[in-house]
């Protein structure tokens, strides 16, 4: 057996926080709102957002992001109580293919604002639209400004209105 | 350090130096040589401290990062101790120190190491830059001017450690930039360590030699020699330890046909070992002329190439591809 150092960062989250028990804890303020979750709902949402660090090789390094995600789409129009736990699962999904697909352009805050504004005024609380069209469009633009894409596309319609 | 040395079953020889924490830590934990608590508390020190250098990076806004970043990060911390770790010259001293100092300790004095070598890298480029030649050869002109720039506008101890941040493809001496082991900061160190004293060692010759040389050098292979990825130094020392081959004395550049002829003549039968040895004995008698010894060694070591080199050429019957006559 060998003395490995480098953390296996895949499997393993640095930090180990009692997120179960946190998620839980959210039903407090969620209740005001006529939602709640079960315990199997909290192990499905951290099983879920595991697996999407998982599929987008990421790790976790500071507080999980969950509790944020929760405690902002409770406010949501869209949300209905019979699918609380399974949008709140996707919507983590979704967070993580967005600060992936972004380059970790966006901060977590910055990032649930503009999921939150676009799930509620451009995909009016469809998760697959909020996923595939707003969010991947902005992906899409985020990364063709980090390469310069844009400035060029600009440069180009520039060009061609003089 | 006789008690010392019986109780560690391994050499420096065996610890990777790129690697070298990671490397000695394996090795303390096959032999035993520290206890699995200890191993496991320097372990625990350097995951909080990947923590805490990920929380930074993040600016504490991001609760994720990708694992790419999150390797880059830990290696990082990782450089940190190593750096310290090697500055002591000794795998037994450093044993010592993992089992009396924290990580924490550790990374602090590796975090002044780095700032004190960095100190010294801008010290060292200093005297790269005052000396440096007046020949009109991109890679080198661009080491010059370009690189050490781009390292200290870019480089990040703490964030990306093991990447020097600076384009560099101008050879040193009888090495390809990208043959060289170290990273980092100690890459910048060696590589311009080698460039100021092969600045110095060209400085033993006038504009006009050294210029004659490379144009003709140059032409062996295309009609100009800024085209060419080459070291000046190595085209310039090759021809001086030709001359030597040919008794010439003093810092004597030129070589003609008849010297070709020579040394083909001469050394064909000799083997390895004896014209190393012929070589070094020649070389030895400028170890006065070459006042800095930091020169005669580094210059000293390329000989075991060049005896190599000249011997496959005069078996091949090609010298002169590799002397500028």
């Amino acid at each position: 057996m060998s003395f490995e150092l480098m953390p296996e960062f895949s499997s393993r989250n640095i930090v180990n926080y009692n997120l179960i028990n946190e998620i839980m804890e959210t039903n407090e303020k969620s209740e005001e709102y006529g939602f709640a979750l079960l315990e199997k709902d909290a192990e499905m949402i951290v099983k879920v957002g595991k697996e999407a660090m998982t599929v987008h090789d990421r790790i976790e390094i500071g507080k999980s992001v969950t509790v944020k995600i929760i405690e902002k789409f409770i406010q949501s129009t869209y949300i209905s109580p019979r699918e609380y736990a399974e949008t709140i699962a996707k919507l983590i999904e979704i967070f993580y293919e967005v600060k992936e697909e972004s380059l970790d352009f966006l901060d977590d805050d910055e990032l649930i604002e503009i999921m939150f504004n676009f799930f509620e005024t451009q995909s009016m609380g469809s998760l697959e639209l909020l996923q595939s069209r707003d969010m991947d469009y902005l992906c899409q633009q985020i990364r063709k400004t980090a390469y310069g894409i844009l400035e060029d596309e600009q440069k180009k319609e520039e060009f061609f209105d003089e | 350090m006789n008690e010392i040395n019986e109780q560690i079953p391994f050499t420096e020889s065996n610890i990777d130096k790129q690697n070298y924490l990671a490397s000695l830590l394996s090795l303390c934990y096959a032999n035993k040589v520290i206890s699995e608590t200890k191993l496991n508390e320097i372990r625990i020190g350097l995951d909080k401290a990947f923590v805490e250098t990920a929380e930074q990076y993040t600016k504490r806004a991001s609760s994720t990062i990708s694992k790419k970043r999150a390797e880059l990060l830990y290696s990082s911390v990782l450089y940190q101790a190593d750096i310290y770790l090697l500055s002591l010259h000794s795998y037994q001293k450093a044993i010592d120190e993992l089992k009396t100092l924290s990580v924490e300790d550790i990374l602090e004095k590796g975090k002044e190491c780095i700032m004190q070598l960095h100190e010294v890298n801008i010290k060292i480029f200093k005297r790269v830059y005052s000396s440096r030649l007046n020949v009109l050869y991109y890679e080198y002109n661009y080491v010059i001017e370009k690189s050490f720039d781009e390292y200290c506008k870019n480089y990040s101890a703490r964030f990306d450690a093991k990447n020097c941040c600076a384009s560099i493809d101008y050879p040193l001496l009888g090495c390809q930039a990208y043959e060289i082991k170290s990273q980092g900061i100690m890459f910048i160190y060696e590589y311009y360590t080698g460039i100021m004293l092969e600045n110095e060692f060209c400085k033993y010759f006038s504009k006009e030699q050294i210029e004659t040389i490379i144009v003709k050098f140059g032409k062996i292979y295309s009609d100009n020699y800024s085209e060419l990825l080459f070291n000046i130094s190595e085209v310039l020392f090759n021809n001086f330890l030709a001359c030597l081959l040919v008794d010439k004395s003093g810092f004597e550049l030129l070589i003609t046909e008849k010297d070709v002829d020579n040394i083909s003549n001469r050394f064909v039968l000799y083997s390895e070992e004896d014209l190393y040895s012929e070589i070094k004995k020649k070389f030895s008698l400028y170890q006065k002329q070459i006042q800095n010894p930091q020169l005669y060694q580094y210059l000293k070591k390329y000989i075991i190439k060049f005896t190599n080199e000249i011997l496959n050429k005069i078996k091949n019957e090609c010298l002169d591809e590799f002397l500028v006559v």
